[in-house]
């Protein structure tokens, strides 16, 4: 680690405020995108996003300094963003066994269709179970390693690849049904 | 490798063959057979596409809202 992270996480952990208004700064806008990408909805999303800067703020003097800040704050979204769907009860159940392997995906005009992307993602993405949808999110969208989500999500490392590749599979399908 | 025996093996490495997380002699054999299979070439593609689309498929809150978000997180902290 260098020593200016290791500076920034001190700082951090004695709840500077000057070290506070630099971290909203530089991570609000990743952060948002990957709470987006979970929740799927904006006002939800910047809810979400106030409270987990106010939590790591709280919190800060528990963060013990063996994630990076960013993998902290990413976890901490992750449970409210769970949290969220708790309290709303937007589980989606699908059968995982109706995956269709030798399905064939028609021919998308990427180019033609590019303003309609970013709604059919999230729109495949919604369809997504919320646990595959976290993994997915947080490799293909936020692009953080295996070892990270894992430390982020609480499980393991294999178990997260597991996941994303089903979750993958279902992405691809859900993608083709737009 | 024979083709129709392993179109279903490959399918199943394919996230980790994209990923560039298998040995030297798996990813040798998916490459040989994704060289004679054209359905799975197309599988390939249409991952890697999905999920290229999915890294620029990028959400952006307005100035307006990243500066009212901080305000109301400074306000709460000062409240503290």
């Amino acid at each position: 680690m260098h020593l200016i992270d290791k500076e920034l996480i001190e700082k951090f952990k004695s709840k500077d405020k000057k070290t506070f208004s630099e971290i909203v700064e530089k991570y609000s806008d990743r952060l948002y995108n990957l709470i987006y990408k979970m929740v799927l909805n904006r006002d939800d999303s910047l809810d979400i996003l106030q409270n987990t800067f106010l939590k790591a703020f709280k919190s800060a003097e528990r963060f013990k300094g063996k994630s990076s800040i960013y993998t902290y704050l990413a976890a901490i979204a992750l449970n409210e963003a769970r949290e969220k769907f708790r309290k709303e009860k937007r589980f989606l159940f699908f059968d995982l066994e109706i995956i269709d392997e030798e399905r064939q995906i028609p021919d998308i005009n990427y180019e033609k269709e590019k303003e309609n992307v970013r709604e059919k993602i999230n729109s495949a993405l919604k369809k997504l179970p919320e646990t595959f949808r976290e993994v997915l999110v947080l490799k293909d969208i936020d692009e953080l390693s295996l070892k990270e989500i894992s430390k982020i999500t609480n499980i393991s490392e294999s178990g997260v690849k597991s996941r994303l590749n089903r979750a993958r599979m279902l992405l691809r399908r859900m993608f083709n049904e737009e | 490798m024979k083709n129709n025996k392993n179109c279903i093996d490959v399918l199943k490495n394919l996230c980790s063959y994209i990923d560039k997380e298998l040995s030297g002699k798996c990813c040798e054999e998916i490459e040989n057979h994704l060289k004679k299979c054209p359905k799975c070439q197309c599988e390939l593609k249409k991952m890697e596409s999905i999920l290229s689309l999915c890294k620029k498929s990028r959400e952006s809150m307005t100035d307006d809202e990243k500066k009212k978000i901080k305000e109301n997180i400074f306000n709460l902290i000062e409240k503290e």
